[in-house]
């Protein structure tokens, strides 16, 4: 992968650094949102809602193997966080077995805040990469940052309708409950705090330029588009599928290009020892990279006893079986037919290796003999 | 080349996990404790009411609100602000929301609109939600009244391959007339016309059972004719 491209105007201000590179960033950082937007609008008017469950599958459930083979993967990475890694899980497997027992609304928001927390984190750490690679920004900047991301993202999340309503349903159902005086006043407290912080912000980029600093403007490019996604999603919907495609596909997508794009240039530059990631990295790899993710995917999904129908996007089914009257064979049920298909898998399976051993073990083959 | 191994003190390296635990622990105790001490807040509650009325203020025109709205109305006893609540949400293209779809054909069942409505209705559910394993109650006109009759109906609900599971609940003293409990096959086309012939079967006098049949055209109007 190339090294990324920092062009810079002596005369300016402004330096631009990419993650990438410019032309994978117009395609993975800066225009994926807006491609995402419009999958998403596809799918609202012409999919039915499986394909929110599809688009888990195809897109959310691989960037967590991603994850997997960073954090894991990597014998560095291993050795270095290896507390993390081991008690980590345990201690996240035992509150969830406990939140499912005893509180359960405790556990949905718990999931839900973290997840929003960890979708703003994703942006500001890509953000972040801006900077690094433009060497832009003062040593607090990152700071104000995430501030940003906060606000704007808390904004978001108590103005738009589609999220006001959960969160305004769940506190009733905790027994915290929300006048529309309240709430009213907590919105417009939101709309002064998001004012006053963008004031705030923009004297902050002041006093970055006074500082002798420098801004790169592609990372505000890259923040734009990225709550452009968020923001249109959120309020130009009556349906949260909208959300969740678009949301999925802009954060999982960007997850697993920076996770393969990571360990690339971490193997070109040889700076981790190898792993099992390096066998899924480098020329001609990368199909072995998506492949891991999507057999990762059914694996999951059948661990969790859910049916692959899911990858189809709501086109694809296992139809159940029909009847054949005339040969006296009932109809299966849905269950059956997927038991049926299991068979026919195991036949296949079956089939196949009859037919190759006849011709791959012909002792009369000059190669074959080779190798005996 | 290695990494420089973390050095960070153990709060420091766990700060994420412990936060987490205490707020879960916080505010999972309060759940727990109140969860305890008082009936859970669901629709048909004061509290649920009320948060209805917040969200109505405050989302006005969203198709969940608008479901929020017409539940109530059901609650209350107003069929038409019922009707004209789903029938809005539903307007705006809904998909998402399982409750809804499920809810929406059930009261058309309970209404007994025509049969082409009703397959409508339950097609939206199906198509969006096809995992879906939501109960839907079907009243019926007469209920098996013996084992025959139980045989019969049997039969004729398992010739219908897009029924998942099925049962009959006898009158009781909240609801005093049979009761139809249905599920769903995933992706099959239903239709609502072969159930209501499938239960009208005890209709027909036993001995005629195996050659006539009901077709039926609407709830009201059904006409034995031969298999």
């Amino acid at each position: 992968m190339a090294e990324p491209r920092v062009a810079s105007n002596p005369s300016s201000m402004f330096k631009t650094g990419y993650i990438l590179s410019p032309k994978a960033d117009l395609v993975w950082f800066l225009g994926l949102p807006f491609f995402a937007v419009a999958l998403a609008l596809g799918f609202q008017a012409w999919l039915p809602y499986v394909a929110v469950a599809s688009i888990n599958l195809w897109i959310t459930i691989p960037h967590h193997y991603a994850g997997w083979v960073r954090s894991y993967g990597m014998p560095d990475v291993w050795e270095r966080f290896k507390d993390r890694l081991i008690i980590g899980p345990i201690a996240i497997i035992g509150f969830t077995i406990m939140g499912l027992q005893f509180a359960p609304i405790t556990l949905l928001l718990l999931v839900t805040a973290w997840d929003h927390q960890h979708s703003i984190m994703q942006q500001h750490g890509l953000a972040r990469i801006y900077d690094f690679k433009a060497g832009a920004g003062l040593k607090h900047t990152r700071r104000v940052d995430l501030g940003l991301h906060c606000v704007l993202y808390a904004f978001m999340f108590l103005n738009a309708p589609m999220f006001r309503f959960l969160w305004i349903r769940e506190l009733h159902r905790m027994r915290v409950p929300l006048s529309v005086d309240f709430v009213s006043g907590l919105l417009v407290f939101s709309q002064v705090v998001v004012v006053g912080y963008l004031i705030f912000y923009a004297y902050h980029l002041y006093r970055t330029v006074q500082d002798g600093a420098i801004i790169n403007p592609v990372k505000y490019a890259f923040i734009g588009a990225s709550y452009f996604l968020w923001y249109f999603v959120a309020w130009n919907t009556n349906s949260i599928l909208l959300y969740a495609v678009a949301h999925r596909l802009m954060h999982g997508v960007q997850y697993i290009v920076m996770v393969y794009s990571f360990m690339r240039k971490s193997q070109d530059k040889g700076t981790f020892r190898t792993g099992f990631w390096s066998r899924l990295v480098g020329p001609g790899h990368l199909r072995w990279f998506l492949v891991g993710g999507i057999a990762y995917a059914v694996v999951f999904q059948l661990l969790i006893n859910r049916p692959l129908d899911e990858f189809g996007f709501g086109v694809v089914n296992f139809a159940p079986y029909p009847a054949i009257a005339a040969f006296g064979i009932p109809a299966l049920d849905y269950s059956s037919s997927y038991a049926l298909f299991s068979q026919m898998m195991i036949y296949v399976y079956g089939l196949m290796h009859y037919y190759m051993d006849s011709f791959i073990w012909k002792v009369s083959d000059k190669q074959t003999q080779k190798g005996l | 080349m290695a990494l420089a191994p973390d050095a960070a003190s153990w709060h420091r390296r766990f700060r994420m996990l412990i936060v987490i635990y205490v707020l879960a622990l916080a505010l999972g105790a309060r759940e727990f404790l109140v969860a305890r001490s008082s009936a859970v807040i669901d629709q048909g509650s004061a509290e649920w009411t009320q948060m209805a009325e917040v969200v109505a203020a405050l989302n006005p025109a969203e198709a969940d609100t608008e479901y929020l709205l017409a539940m109530e109305a059901l609650q209350a006893g107003d069929a038409d602000a019922y009707t004209e609540h789903m029938e809005i949400a539903l307007g705006k293209g809904v998909k998402h929301n399982n409750a809804l779809l499920a809810e929406y054909a059930q009261q058309l069942l309970r209404l007994q609109a025509s049969f082409e409505d009703i397959d409508r209705a339950l097609s939206r559910w199906r198509d969006n939600h096809a995992l879906s394993f939501e109960i839907l109650e079907l009243p019926m006109g007469v209920g098996p009244r013996d084992q025959l009759d139980h045989t019969t109906l049997t039969r004729e609900m398992d010739a219908l391959d897009w029924i998942y599971k099925y049962e009959f609940r006898a009158p009781n003293e909240v609801i005093p007339f049979w009761v139809a409990l249905v599920q769903f096959e995933p992706a099959e086309e239903i239709s609502v016309r072969e159930l209501i012939e499938a239960l009208s079967i005890l209709g027909i006098p036993p001995e005629d059972r195996r050659s006539f049949a009901m077709r039926c055209i609407s709830f009201a109007e059904c006409r034995v004719t031969a298999r």
